[in-house]
């Protein structure tokens, strides 16, 4: 009977370091968890670091039905673009999504007048210091005439800064032709769109280049 | 406990065998939800007892009772539902152990129970109780532990969960 009991609790050691060596498994468990418990878990040991790691490459390619596209994310912050299209129109609006603390805070409406366009939203990350992040929305402003509207080449960057209560425009810039703004890419404190040509808006001056 | 003669060897019936010695007979049609028994059927082991060395009688209990509660004609949604939720609140040893006897047994529905209620239960605890839990000691230098907590210091904000259960 002594015997039977050392051999079942041997048993059960080892069904648990079976667990934790085997990655396959491990990741059937790590797949289940919220973002914010995964970058807690990098700390248990390598393994898990290196599994959770590559798991990251996940984040970026969720897609949640047709409407909401996750254009960018960072450490568990994701940038999330609602879209609604009408026959005139494509409405765009921003969310940022904490998928850590499963949060989300929606952007301020954007237009100004209904016949700018949304080019795209950005987010610039800043682990070290609260509140974390800010928010790039880039659109092309427009003018009508005679009933008629008309994009203008002119682009306007305006930021959002958590608990501010609407977009603040911080510059204008005319891009050249055909540049597209659907994936920024934040780089060396700045937001880096790279195509035939780049156009870069600095974090800190908030400037275009 | 439902130990056997392994006289018998109905057409219908399974034997299983846990590593400590216990013996436990079960309808075929229950027993194949599990893909590696399924094989071993197909192969013509169904004969004699199926020795499961890496399933302790404890684990094999629970298994069973799941087999049987979710291929069972009798019961309901609710009463499955019920059920699951009864289940996964085992100690996380025992949802371990069963996790580890769903991969080896091949049964998906129960696989995905467990690492969702391992998942659940995990998810709010400090990386040292989840070391212990796993029985992992950490790898890292103190430099190396220092660098991922600054790196996503909101990560480890708040009110943890140090209990290892």
């Amino acid at each position: 009977m002594a015997k039977n009991h050392i051999d079942k609790r041997l048993a059960v050691t080892a069904a648990v370091d079976v667990i934790a060596g085997n990655a396959d498994l491990l990741s059937e468990i790590l797949l289940r968890l919220p973002a914010r418990s995964l970058i807690k878990f990098t700390l248990v040991c390598k393994l898990w670091f290196s599994i959770i790691n590559s798991m990251q490459f996940r984040w970026l390619q969720i897609y949640i039905g047709d409407a909401i596209k996750v254009t960018q994310s960072c450490n568990g912050l994701m940038m999330c673009v609602i879209s609604s299209k009408t026959e005139v129109f494509e409405l765009k609006l921003g969310i940022v999504y904490n998928s850590a603390k499963n949060e989300y805070h929606k952007l301020p409406n954007p237009y100004v007048m209904y016949y700018e366009v949304v080019y795209g939203y950005n987010l610039i990350f800043d682990p070290s210091e609260p509140p974390y992040y800010k928010a790039l929305c880039i659109k092309r402003l427009g003018t009508t005439f005679k009933g008629h509207f008309f994009g203008t080449s002119d682009f306007e960057v305006s930021v959002y800064v958590p608990g501010n209560e609407s977009l603040r425009s911080c510059c204008r810039f005319s891009p050249p032709y055909g540049m597209r703004f659907d994936s920024g890419v934040f780089w060396n404190s700045g937001i880096h769109w790279i195509g035939e040509y780049s156009v870069y808006v600095d974090a800190k001056s908030e400037k275009s280049l | 406990m439902a130990e056997a003669s392994s006289s018998i060897t109905e057409k219908f019936f399974l034997t299983l065998k846990s590593s400590d010695g216990d013996e436990f007979v079960l309808e075929e049609s229950i027993a194949i939800q599990s893909i590696t028994i399924k094989n071993m059927v197909e192969d013509g082991c169904s004969s004699s007892v199926i020795p499961l060395s890496k399933v302790d009688t404890e684990t094999l209990i629970k298994v069973i009772e799941y087999m049987k509660m979710h291929s069972s004609t009798s019961s309901n949604e609710e009463e499955i539902e019920n059920f699951d939720k009864k289940f996964v609140s085992n100690s996380i040893n025992t949802i371990l152990n069963i996790l580890e006897a769903a991969n080896f047994l091949d049964i998906n529905n129960l696989l995905e129970l467990c690492a969702e209620a391992v998942a659940n239960r995990i998810k709010n605890k400090t990386p040292e109780a989840v070391r212990k839990i796993f029985n992992i000691t950490s790898d890292f230098t103190p430099e190396e532990e220092a660098e991922i907590r600054n790196e996503t210091p909101w990560a480890f904000e708040g009110n943890l969960d140090h209990s290892l259960d």
